[in-house]
């Protein structure tokens, strides 16, 4: 077996110091005894690798194998009916009713909407916010504001996600839902007026206790992390030949940032957007805390699409994840429909996610600027 | 080419310069800002909570006393066994990616496919890892019979955290005429129940503060003979499932309360769920018969999902009342409790089965100071609880053709059975023994594979040094389960214990592992390789000796960033466990267990801010631990890079 270093990164490493002396480290042994470790350790480097392939294979086994299961045959439901969720169905409904009623819907569309809200505000949040935020980090800030800078957006990317959702719930749901007015007269504009006239102090925006807006944030400001530091790499890696040369033609910093830089990084940067809108998708903990628990009403009572609850951001919506863990923590039991049903969903969300990171990948391949 | 720079006064394109800075700095300030408002908002909610009696003490519903400590310790040691496993995985893929290439064409491809994969491993939600736990690890694809560990009864456990005690028993009277006939009127309680379970999940916090007075009065009714006909009438009384449900909500006993007050607040639910359960058997066992002999296949189907129904609402009931009275037992030894409770016939299945352990601890305790005649008199009920406990794992495979007997419930057996051993007259060992031999005729695996888990627990209990010591029978510290079993307890499949949940954590931080180590390993200069394999190391010897001594640090850094993630993840440990009200440190590999965010996420999802206040402190400490990760990270990359 032979090796070969494909890596030419001679980055400074200056305090590289081996253990052992050289004398020490190549005593000569044994070659039968020499040859049977290197195998041995050999052995166990391979079986680390394909460790890696197999959790991959099983994610994919076990999702398929639920699923398979779950539209395969009728399953109970909590009150012992039979229940057959055909394929059709799940793709072809637009309400997710599993619980309550005597027709139970088992339409993924719902879901797959409350996880886009939350996403699309996240995304709102998280994509200019962090994108800037690492121009300034590679171009324009000084090295003593990156040493502050940097660590704390490390912390913010090493901060539990459930305690974004709780952040979600107690502080940014009440700040919104704040009355303005109070704070200062000229604010009052912002007081919120109901159908009838009535101006309401509190609650402008007529949010709930759960929301789609507050949860979205939160999920945005834990993807700002990510987002700033996988475009701040890939800013950095565009080559100083191609800023001197813009400075060289007489462009301002500004220019040079916007009108070369982030366009030679561009693949980078798309693809840590992809990055971040796969982890908005599966964040799990926010959306259950702060998200709620009503999947979108797709419908209004006549069967025709109800526009309003489809693209507000003030009410209830239940996200696949969230679905998931409401499953799971609940009181439905092993073997029901309703239980059932969560591994579905789980192998929707695997496969959005799935396609997302495959696309972020493709993207960064294909359109990577080779600089010699 | 409209808009190039030269077509732009150069005032504007200063000023355009400027504002972006601004916007710029604007948009940095805005992160460190939220992380401000983030910390201090939760400092200010938590503050008051935090000190040695917050880390110190288990959940409680006062919040005063209300404490982190099972939690926090098992966060350690599902981190401790996650990293315990994805360090040498996470560390040996790295070096495979970044130090052999193979020059072959296949295993090019195959080493390519790897590398790509790491990248789709880091894009998986964690959800779909802690799926892919309870497949593998906790259930292992069900491949081992009897291994369908169904998920812990949550939804009533959890309540128990947020209710306070109170057992006083209150008729609620149902609105409305008052029903004529006895059988009437149970139905119209069973409606009420109903009516007020769907209520309860309305508003929670009212139903709260009525749930204990509802407990007790469902207590009395259940064991009313009217209830039990309505139960047995020729259609089940729609509701039975939440009255069920209702009924199985442990009760939550005083710790320091005497043992005759603890046995008589048991007594009466223990007599109601029995009868319940009674009214339930009753009715499924005929329509198993019928199914049996049915003539058409339409019709043996109905009447096999109608007892299958029944079977459910009696597990639903068998589930919740273990993890209750196992509460309840753990924490009082039993010697009162029995008598009042009803005898034998109230020990068998249920309780003997379920909770044999402690069951088994208060008769040993007991056999020290009691009469004898007192001590035979308890020595029946064991038998009792023993023959019930197999009767139920036999009739248990008659029905399903599965195992009913799990490794835990061996366990318990087993503990039952070695305390009636130990403490058991000449007579009682015979009978014991004789058990023991007849179930080497029974028929069916489930037996044998019970008795095979019950003579390894007994080897186990035997071989404890511990085991049989009086100070083991220190049951009476509430938040310490008495735990005989030693750490390194293994059982197939894992279940839903530390050692999986550390498993699947290790699933989740493993790419971040390969990553860090990845990035760290093309760190290292070329040229110190080349100067090994030039002073003759082969190319292993180059990697162990030279390049990773010099990632160490990079290495070290990335392994404390996955150690973060993992204490902090949630979904996948909520995914295996399920959100679970614990009151004990886990005592073994396969002990049942919660972690910090877990506990979080329940007291946050409280509507009451007494318990906002408590999840507050518990980020604080969560935060105060990341933070010191995180120094730890970046001493590493100063020292190193300097």
């Amino acid at each position: 077996m032979s090796s070969h270093f494909p890596h030419a990164a001679f980055l400074p490493f200056a305090s590289v110091t081996p253990t052992a002396t050289p004398a020490a480290i190549f005593v000569p042994r044994s070659p039968v005894w020499r040859r049977l470790r290197e195998a041995a350790t050999y052995a166990a480097l391979i079986a680390c690798g394909l460790f890696t392939l197999a959790i991959t294979l099983t994610i994919l086994f076990v999702l398929a194998r639920e699923s398979w299961d779950f539209f395969a045959h009728p399953h109970p439901d909590a009150q012992g009916n039979l229940e057959q969720v055909t394929v059709g169905g799940f793709f072809g409904d637009l309400s997710w009713n599993p619980l309550l009623g005597g027709k139970k819907h088992f339409g993924i569309w719902p879901l797959v909407l409350g996880t886009l809200k939350v996403t699309a505000i996240a995304m709102a949040f998280a994509l200019p916010l962090g994108l800037i935020t690492a121009v300034w980090l590679a171009e324009y800030a000084s090295k003593r504001a990156r040493t502050i800078l940097k660590p704390i957006l490390e912390l913010l990317a090493g901060i539990p996600t459930v305690v974004f959702g709780f952040f979600a719930l107690t502080v940014i749901t009440p700040l919104l839902a704040m009355d303005f007015g109070a704070i200062h007269p000229s604010l009052a504009f912002l007081t919120h007026t109901d159908g009838a006239g009535h101006t309401q102090p509190h609650n402008p925006l007529g949010l709930g206790v759960y929301n789609a807006l507050s949860a979205g944030i939160a999920v945005g400001i834990l993807c700002l992390p990510i987002v700033t530091s996988m475009a701040e790499d890939a800013v950095r890696a565009v080559p100083k030949a191609l800023r001197e040369g813009a400075y060289g033609l007489g462009a301002s910093k500004f220019e040079t940032s916007v009108r070369v830089v982030v366009p030679a990084a561009l693949s980078g940067i798309i693809s840590a957007f992809l990055l971040a809108i796969s982890r908005a998708i599966g964040e799990t903990m926010v959306v259950a805390l702060a998200a709620g628990s009503k999947p979108v009403e797709m419908l209004d009572p006549e069967g025709a699409l109800a526009w309003r609850s489809i693209f507000s951001i003030n009410d209830d919506v239940q996200a696949m994840t969230g679905y998931m863990v409401e499953r799971f923590k609940g009181d439905a039991p092993h073997g029901t429909v309703e239980f059932a049903s969560s591994f579905a969903v789980a192998a929707t969300l695997f496969i959005i996610t799935l396609a997302l990171t495959l696309a972020g990948n493709a993207i960064r391949k294909r359109f990577r600027q080779v600089y010699a | 080419m409209k808009n190039t720079p030269q077509s732009q006064s150069p005032a504007l394109r200063k000023n355009l310069d400027r504002l972006f800075q601004a916007v710029c700095i604007l948009s940095a300030a805005s992160a460190v800002g939220v992380l401000l408002v983030l910390i201090l908002s939760i400092a200010l909610k938590g503050w008051k909570h935090l000190g040695w009696g917050f880390i110190s003490s288990i959940a409680s519903p006062d919040a005063e006393k209300s404490g982190v400590l099972p939690p926090l310790v098992g966060s350690v040691l599902v981190c401790l066994i996650c990293m315990l496993a994805a360090i040498p995985v996470g560390v040996g893929t790295a070096v495979l990616l970044e130090e052999f290439k193979p020059k072959d064409k296949w295993l090019g491809r195959l080493h390519g496919l790897a590398g790509v994969n790491i990248t789709n491993l880091a894009g998986v939600p964690s959800i779909v890892y802690g799926i892919l736990g309870v497949t593998v690890f906790a259930t292992a694809f069900g491949v081992f019979e009897g291994s369908e560990t169904a998920p812990p009864a949550i939804g009533v456990q959890w309540f128990d955290q947020y209710t306070l005690p109170d057992n006083s028993a209150v008729f609620v009277k149902a609105d409305g005429p008052a029903p004529q006939t006895p059988e009437a009127q149970a139905r119209a309680v069973i409606k009420e129940t109903a009516r007020f379970c769907a209520a309860a999940k309305a508003a929670p916090d009212q139903a709260k503060e009525a749930l204990p007075l509802y407990r007790g009065a469902l207590e009395t009714l259940a064991t009313l003979p009217e209830t039990q006909k309505a139960l047995a009438g020729a259609t089940l009384p729609a509701g039975t499932r939440d009255l069920c449900a209702a009924l199985s909500a442990p009760a939550i006993l005083p710790a320091d309360g005497d043992l005759a007050s603890a046995g008589a607040a048991l007594a009466p639910r223990i007599q109601a769920i029995a009868s319940v359960r009674l009214a339930l058997r009753n009715r499924a066992l005929p329509l198993e018969a019928q199914a049996a002999s049915a003539a058409s296949e339409k019709e043996r189907d109905a009447l096999d999902s109608e007892s299958a129904h029944l079977r459910r609402l009696l597990s639903a009931l068998q589930d919740d009342t273990k993890n209750a009275l196992s509460l309840a037992l753990g924490a009082h030894p039993l010697r009162q409790t029995l008598a009042p409770a009803g005898g034998n016939r109230l020990l068998g299945g249920d309780i003997g089965y379920q909770t044999g352990r402690p069951v088994a601890l208060a008769f040993k305790s007991g056999a020290q100071e009691e009469a004898k005649a007192e001590q035979e008199a308890r020595l029946d009920a064991l038998a009792g609880a023993i023959k019930d406990a197999l009767d139920e794992a036999r009739e248990g495979e008659r029905h399903t053709g599965k195992v009913r007997m799990t490794a835990a419930g061996a366990d318990q057996l087993a503990t039952l059975l070695l305390a009636a051993q130990k403490i058991g007259t000449p007579g009682v060992q015979k009978m014991l023994a004789g058990k023991l031999a007849g179930l080497d005729g029974a028929e069916g695996s489930a037996l044998r594979k019970g008795r095979a888990g019950l003579l390894e627990s007994l080897r186990q209990t035997l071989a404890s040094p511990a085991a049989g010591h009086p100070n083991e029978l220190a049951i009476g510290a509430p938040s310490m389960r008495v735990n005989r079993t030693l750490w390194y307890h293994l059982a197939l499949p894992f279940g839903r214990g530390v050692l999986a949940g550390g498993l699947t954590l290790m699933l989740v931080v493993l790419p971040v592992v390969i990553v860090a180590s990845q990035e760290a390993l093309r760190a290292v200069p070329q040229t110190l390789r080349q100067a090994a394999l030039g002073l003759g190391a082969t190319p292993l010897q180059t990697v162990t000796q030279t390049v990773l001594p010099a990632a160490t640090p990079g290495i070290c850094t990335g392994v404390i960033l996955a150690l973060s993630r993992a204490i902090g993840e949630a979904a996948p440990i909520l995914i295996l466990g399920g959100v679970v009200y614990i009151t004990f440190l886990p005592g073994h590999l396969m002990d049942s267990f919660t972690v910090m965010p877990l506990q979080i996420f329940s007291w946050a999802s409280e509507p009451k801010a007494e318990f906002h206040e408590l999840a507050a402190a518990g980020i604080l400490i969560l935060i105060l631990v990341l933070a010191a990760f995180n120094g730890i990270a970046v001493l590493i990359r100063h020292k190193t890079t300097q």
